[in-house]
């Protein structure tokens, strides 16, 4: 099967919106192709639906289409089985009652699924995920979905990894998933009494029980503010020792980054931003690279490295002197 | 040939954008094996494509151009648009919308009568040759069915759409944006979440590698092979040297590591005659070939080897390699290092040797795979013990080197 298909391109996409939007002038074709086109899509795709493709006639100054019907596209059968793949994920359930997934899953009998769980072994995923086959975890995270959709506050006990359970009024605002953890978290705003009391993240794991709350908000929400950029980016250099640069850069592709290569030293200086709340995982990923890295500043965050550095080799020199004679360090 | 915003072929710009996305520092002189024209074009593509998203700025050495987003801040993977890039003809595009309008009416109809109809309902003029082929390819993608009347083959539309496999739409906008980002070969469901007539906008995606939809023809293949026990030839790239190398394979699973972002092929390689991981990103070509008896063997033995493995090493080995970790930890006020070692230690065993000490014991065939793991508990480790002594060696050289690195002594 091909992925590389025009069917599922974007100058179909574009056409197909104009069938739909029609009778309609050029202009508001040529606005509909900016939207849902390419940067150069109008340049291109709308001299050739004028000139070369005889999907529209022009009737009384405006384009109409010479189809009998809006047109839709059919789920391919790639889309089918990629779909018959997915009702063995048990994270579906979050999304479907038992009745949705019977139908799909009958609709879909003769359908051979695109891969199944076995074919793929996620083998660093961590080991204490969201419990997606727990019914009262499915129940907690549908009330949240539908929470967010019909932005209605929600009262939620939650148990704090100190193991207290409290009890807060909150605003759900986006669900947040993690793969390598495999879990969910939600962003929302807590709200007391009308008053905004600022925007935590809960982790859905977490969360005991979810019901409907009266509330009210006095007062905007700014939810992106939640996001929390470093204030200075992380400065390291990385060399190609043990295909260092490839391996940063690779495992380092899904943060804001800006590297310069040094030819002279095979080394590259990288420009690292994070967000504030993850500062923690990003230093012990990056002490996981060893000596093939070495952070540059800013100055807070090397001296965390080096401390750690440092207290690890007083470790290791104490641990040395406390052996017997003549059992060395390996 | 006039520039055009689509391509024919999805390869030519996979290696851009990964160049792009990955390094973010390459100037047009490191893609010296394409001409400069080529060059240009490929970039005024991918700018067309993802907008603003790519950026550029000036070097010693030149301009270079990169892709640098936050991937946790992102509703949607960027990369998609590459995959909606497919060029086509104008008789494709036109038979398609003429040909689904016709065909939605239900009715039955035969190649014969579909190319009458076009000229009288739509005035378009289609060759037989070209209505037949392209009614088979629709039939084989899924939009047409065919019905047998006596020796006639007739077509209507697929009725299989959104609407019949969902009738109760609930949540389909947040499970096809969720799926549609997370799931194997995610593009797929941004395909089907662009029908929909409403966004979604609730979820956003951590740790998120929005780069390995550049490889999702690859692993669409290994996945077919998987699924009808196929063997593949595969055209490889060496990470070292750039050298293609071509050989075939049985092969056994996709191993994906969601925190280096690497996703690799566990195959048998038949050449070699030994099991070998490929990464998907340097496999430049996969084809089917045809299974042979015996090749299931291959796969019960890897699946033995998989359960002692940390990471992607497939090795011969027959002996496992112990390795023991003791850390100090405070248990009353750092739970938080027993949790990881825990959740993080791939099924190795944790242990209180005495108040403030802690044992992490794990046994697999090439403990060289968990240096990197082991390294960020970095400030706590007591002692790192283990039966392959290159290993251990080099971890105590790796503190002593950081150490110089960072002003100790």
């Amino acid at each position: 099967m091909e992925l590389f298909s025009e069917l599922y391109g974007c100058y179909y996409e574009v056409v197909a919106q104009i069938l739909r939007a029609a009778p309609l002038s050029r202009r508001q074709a040529e606005e509909l192709a900016v939207r849902w086109g390419y940067g150069e899509s109008v340049l291109q795709l709308i001299p050739k639906l004028l000139n070369h493709w005889p999907l529209l006639e022009e009737r009384e100054g405006l384009l109409c289409s010479k189809l009998a019907h809006s047109p839709a596209l059919p789920v391919t059968a790639l889309e089918q089985a990629w779909l018959k793949a997915l009702l063995e994920d048990p994270r579906i359930r979050l999304f479907l009652t038992d009745s949705q997934i019977a139908h799909l899953a009958q609709a879909l009998a003769e359908v051979e699924p695109l891969f199944r769980p076995s074919d793929l072994r996620f083998f660093d995923r961590y080991l204490d995920g969201d419990n997606y086959a727990d019914p009262a975890y499915r129940r907690r995270f549908q009330t949240i979905l539908e929470g967010i959709q019909q932005k209605s506050f929600l009262s939620i006990a939650y148990l704090s990894p100190k193991g207290r359970t409290r009890r807060d009024c909150y605003l759900p605002l986006r669900l947040e998933y993690s793969a390598k953890d495999d879990k969910f978290r939600l962003y929302a705003a807590k709200v007391w009494h009308g008053t905004l009391q600022g925007y935590p993240v809960l982790n859905l794991g977490r969360i005991q029980l979810v019901t409907p709350a009266r509330e009210r908000l006095d007062g905007p929400l700014d939810i992106d503010s939640r996001s929390r950029r470093c204030d200075q980016p992380i400065v390291l250099r990385v060399t190609s020792e043990r295909n260092g640069i490839e391996r940063f850069m690779v495992e380092f592709s899904s943060y804001e980054k800006q590297s310069e290569y040094d030819a002279q030293t095979k080394t590259c200086l990288v420009h690292l931003w994070y967000q504030k709340d993850d500062e923690t995982e990003v230093l012990i990923r990056l002490l996981g690279f060893g000596p093939v890295l070495q952070i540059l500043g800013p100055e807070p965050f090397a001296a965390q490295i080096r401390a750690r550095v440092l207290r690890q080799q007083a470790l290791l020199v104490s641990a040395q002197a406390e052996r017997p004679a003549g059992a060395q360090q390996q | 040939m006039a520039y055009s915003e689509l391509v024919k072929q999805f390869d030519r710009v996979r290696d851009y954008m990964r160049d792009f996305l990955i390094f973010g520092f390459k100037t047009r002189d490191d893609f010296s094996s394409k001409s400069t024209r080529t060059y240009d074009n490929e970039r005024r593509r991918i700018e067309s494509w993802l907008g603003e998203s790519l950026r550029w700025t000036y070097r010693p050495d030149g301009k270079t151009m990169f892709l640098s987003m936050d991937a946790a801040l992102l509703e949607h993977n960027p990369l998609y648009r590459a995959w909606q890039s497919k060029s086509f003809t104008d008789n494709d595009i036109v038979l398609h919308f003429f040909l689904l309008d016709l065909l939605s009416s239900g009715i039955p109809r035969h190649a014969e009568e579909i190319t009458d109809l076009l000229a009288v309902e739509y005035g378009q003029v289609f060759e037989l040759s070209t209505v037949r082929r392209k009614l088979k390819e629709y039939t084989a993608l899924g939009l047409l069915e065919g019905h047998r009347q006596g020796r006639r083959l007739c077509y209507t539309r697929s009725s299989c759409t959104l609407d019949t496999l969902f009738p109760d739409q609930t949540n389909l906008a947040p499970l096809l944006h969720f799926f549609g980002e997370t799931a194997p070969l995610a593009v797929i469901g941004s395909f089907l979440y662009g029908r929909l007539d409403r966004e979604n906008t609730l979820f956003r995606f951590k740790h998120h590698f929005i780069v390995h939809t550049l490889e999702d023809q690859i692993l669409l293949t290994c996945l077919e092979a998987l699924r009808c026990r196929q063997r593949l030839e595969l055209v490889n790239v060496s990470g070292r040297n750039g050298r293609e190398r071509t050989c075939v394979v049985v092969p056994i699973k996709i191993l994906v590591s969601v925190q280096s972002g690497r996703r690799y092929l566990a195959a048998r390689r038949l050449d070699q005659r030994r099991f070998a991981t490929f990464r998907l990103d340097y496999i430049k070509s996969a084809v089917p070939r045809p299974a042979l008896p015996g090749d299931e063997a291959y796969r019960s033995q890897a699946e033995e080897c998989l359960a002692h493995t940390w990471g992607t090493a497939l090795t011969s080995r027959e002996r496992l390699e112990r390795i023991t970790m003791n850390i100090a930890v405070d248990e009353l006020h750092e739970g938080y290092i027993l949790q990881r070692l825990r959740r993080e230690g791939r099924g190795g065993t944790v242990t209180q040797i005495r108040p403030g000490l802690w044992q992490y014991t794990h046994q697999v065939y090439d403990s060289g795979e968990m240096m990197s793991w082991v390294k960020t508990f970095i400030g706590r480790i007591v002692s790192l013990e283990g039966d392959n002594q290159a290993v251990i060696r080099r971890f105590y050289q790796d503190i002593q080197r950081m150490t110089a690195l960072y002003g100790g002594t």
